[in-house]
């Protein structure tokens, strides 16, 4: 068998050592073999390449007589042999067609050493030889080549692509801030405009008082005039303040419930004047049954916009017509004029910001250019939509539609819960707290929205029922007292029981809440004395005035009689309210007040307190009794129905009180 | 009648101010800037206080600063007067201790009927 393979001439021309091999089949195998483009090698059992084809010696750079009778390992980067070898004899052990080395890097190595990368796939051939295996291998020196470049590219490209992203987020950035400086811009200029004509108006209405001296039939007509058009500019002013406001999204709607006709009317009423000086004459064709829902004032603003556009814009003798209809998809609104029309292509620039019309029939410019900017804002904030139809020199048609379903009326107009239906619960808290109280309302049939911030509860409470707030006091932190004061300054949240929880029960409620030290009652004199001397700031001569609030007369008897042994004087009140009073009158040094009193508790009094900007830094000490670490409440007046420290059982406690507060409502 | 002090750098908007103040029986000691309004005040004893928020030298703020410093002045009422609308300055003015705050075009009727509630 060696002596055949050693050499290839031979081994050709010996057919007839194989019995049942037909010449012709044999060399049609064998110029296949020699025409494959992959190195085919045929291995022994025992590792000894018995037979290679032509691709095989160009690419691994031997020459066949080089490589029979050699083991395969010849072919393998030497620090590979070893596993190699150990790959070998699994194979024998189980062989089957299949790739070499799935998921692994192959390499090969060439005569002169160097190494490649490659593909190999074996399939076990059984000859009269015993077991054999093809390996057939792939040079993938340049596929791979080719990945690497592919991925490269890639690389650029994804790199491209960031950067452009990047390039594109800044120029976001600066547009956002143009149109930051630009709503600000307005602002101000709104602001330098409004100091000359707080003048004028004022000084046109003291006239019109007749305030120093009666005014004759003309004069009183002059000064008429200033005052209309003085407003009229103050009206344009608050226009461009207007317009910054919607377009930084802080003007606010106040739906009603009215018969649009009437709007109408009134608009048109201080707008016939202006109609009448150029003879044009505007005819209603309004039903008067058309009721809507919308924000009376931002919809009058809107016909107030378009009628006076349309009389400014249409010439002498001309016509105006307002009409008002209930359609199916909302109630239609639509101004009509007989003026000098809109070209086509700017049919939608005109509702762009500062975008004027050539020019009005006056040859003149006027208006600030935003009445329609704000008009299509306006009609949008209600959910409808605005356009124009117009040709040059026959008019335009303003039309805007609004949907019935677009705005609810205010809660005044709510039915009544019923109680099979009430409205969620917000919590403002750390993940774990809103989760775990959410777990235990959700059992109780609540519906439970946590928000992660204040401004969410105010969005929400003015769009819907809620049936209680719970904020985590830990999660505002130290502006606690004044957070918990400006949500209560929303009319939507002040029926809404707010209830706070707190975990800070070493550092006290009142300490979080403004006042700068406790004392636990029943109080020690001396104690106290010592409290007060620490917190209080001497006045020199005159005895330092202390407020004391305790609605019992014994314990303010007790802080009197203490008090005054060590020279302070004491200003005695039973209620928060008598307490701001005695602080409104007289400067004091320090307050001690007790935190339960019936009509404004301890604590709203220290916000009521601290409120004032005086007050910030006067030292006050809460008088409270052992009852404080309980988990039940304290009411905050009106800032907070209910207070929880994270003690044992909160939770129940919590959820009993969200219940027993939404059912006295 | 009360004396009340208005501080206003404008001439024409001290003198609305000060006709509006006198035709209604108060007394009224004008102050061009700051300074001038705490120099004055300094001397003469002011049942209220009009301040204008922009001013030059000293701006409404600093003068009740200085004022709420001084123990006769610690609960005179304050008002500010502002040609500002915007909410965050609103915000700013109470939280800065000011007792009322009037914005400018001013409405003659509400700063009578703010003098009555103030000087009662």
């Amino acid at each position: 068998m060696e002596e055949q393979n050693r050499d290839p001439a031979k081994a050709e021309a010996a057919p007839s050592a194989e019995p049942h091999l037909h010449i012709q089949s044999y060399w049609r195998f064998r110029d296949l073999l020699e025409a494959a483009p992959d190195g085919i090698f045929e291995v022994e059992r025992d590792g000894t390449i018995v037979l290679l084809n032509a691709a095989a010696e160009r690419m691994f750079g031997y020459k066949r007589e080089e490589l029979l009778g050699q083991l395969i390992e010849i072919l393998v980067p030497e620090s590979l042999r070893q596993r190699h070898h150990e790959h070998r004899g699994r194979y024998a052990e189980h062989p089957v067609t299949r790739p070499m080395g799935i998921g692994l890097e192959l390499f090969a190595r060439r005569k002169d050493g160097s190494e490649f990368p490659v593909e190999i796939s074996l399939s076990p051939i059984r000859s009269t030889q015993g077991a054999r295996v093809i390996a057939i291998v792939r040079d993938i020196t340049s596929r791979k080549q080719a990945e690497a470049q592919i991925n490269a590219m890639h690389r650029e490209f994804a790199a491209e692509l960031e950067e452009k992203n990047r390039q594109l987020e800044i120029r976001n950035r600066e547009v956002e801030r143009a149109n930051r400086l630009k709503s600000e811009f307005l602002a101000s200029i709104s602001h330098e405009l409004r100091t000359p004509l707080h003048t004028i108006i004022g000084f046109a209405d003291l006239l019109a008082e007749e305030l120093k001296g009666a005014l004759n039939p003309d004069q009183k007509r002059f000064v008429a005039h200033i005052q209309h058009d003085s407003r009229h500019l103050l009206e344009l002013i608050n226009d461009i303040l207007d317009l910054s406001k919607i377009e930084s999204g802080r003007l606010e709607l106040h739906p009603e419930v009215f018969k649009a006709s009437d709007a109408i009317a009134e608009t048109l009423v201080g707008l016939r004047p202006m109609a009448k000086n150029k003879q044009i004459d505007i005819t209603e064709m309004l039903d008067s049954d058309l009721t809507i829902t919308a924000d009376r004032v931002r919809f009058k603003e809107i016909f107030y916009n378009l009628i006076s556009n349309a009389i400014k814009f249409t010439p002498e003798k001309g016509h105006i017509t307002v009409e008002c209809e209930q359609r199916s998809d909302g109630a239609f609104f639509a101004v009509s004029d007989t003026g000098i029309g809109i070209e086509p292509s700017e049919h939608q620039a005109i509702f762009d910001k500062f975008y004027q019309l050539g020019s009005t029939t006056r040859g003149v410019r006027e208006g600030t250019g935003l009445g329609l900017a704000i008009t299509k804002n306006l009609v949008e904030m209600h959910g409808g939509r605005i356009w124009v139809e117009s040709t040059p020199g026959q008019g335009s048609r303003f039309q805007f539609v609004l949907p019935g379903e677009a705005l609810k009326a205010p809660g005044k107009q709510r039915q009544p819960e019923s109680d099979s239906c009430p409205g969620p619960v917000l919590i403002l808290g750390k993940e774990q707290t809103s989760q775990e109280l959410a777990a235990i309302l959700r059992e109780e049939g609540y519906t439970v929205l946590p928000v992660s911030t204040i401004r969410e509860i105010v969005e929400k409470s003015r769009t819907g029922r809620l049936t209680a707030v719970v904020v985590d006091l830990s999660v505002i932190g130290t502006e606690s007292c004044r957070v918990l004061q400006d949500l209560r300054a929303n009319e939507d949240i002040a029926q809404i029981p707010i209830l706070a929880l707190s975990t800070r029960r070493e550092q006290n409620l009142a300490t979080l809440l403004g006042a700068n030290a406790v004392v636990r009652k029943p109080i020690e004199p001396a104690s106290l004395l010592r409290m007060v001397q620490e917190h209080v700031r001497p006045w020199t001569g005159a005895p330092s005035r202390i407020l004391v609030v305790d609605e019992q007369a014994e314990v303010r008897e007790l802080l009197d009689k203490t008090l005054r042994s060590s020279g302070f004087l004491p200003l005695l009140a039973p209620s928060g309210k008598q307490a701001l009073e005695i602080l409104a009158r007289s400067p004091v040094s320090a307050a001690l007040i007790d935190v339960r009193s019936p009509e404004m508790s301890g604590l709203g009094l220290i916000l009521r307190i601290r409120q004032n900007a005086q007050f910030s830094k006067l030292p006050v000490i809460v008088l409270t009794s052992k009852e404080m670490d309980e988990p039940d409440a304290f009411i905050l007046n009106r800032e907070a129905n209910a207070i929880f420290f994270k003690a044992f059982r909160w939770r129940k406690h919590l959820v009993a009180k969200i219940e027993e507060l939404s059912r006295k409502r | 009648m009360k004396r009340i002090l208005v501080a206003e750098d404008r001439p024409a908007s001290l003198e609305l101010i000060r006709t509006i103040l006198e035709s209604i029986g108060h007394e009224v000691i004008e102050a061009a800037d700051g300074q001038e309004a705490l120099e004055k005040a300094a001397r003469n004893s002011i049942d209220l206080f009009v301040l204008d928020l922009q001013m030059p030298k000293l701006d409404g703020f600093e003068v009740l600063k200085q004022l709420r410093k001084q123990s006769r002045f610690q609960h005179t009422p304050v008002i500010a007067i502002t040609a500002s609308a915007m909410e965050s300055d609103r915000e700013r003015v109470i939280a800065a201790g000011f007792t009322g705050y009037i914005t400018k075009p001013v409405d003659i009727r509400f700063l009578r009927s703010e003098m009555e509630r103030l000087l009662k």
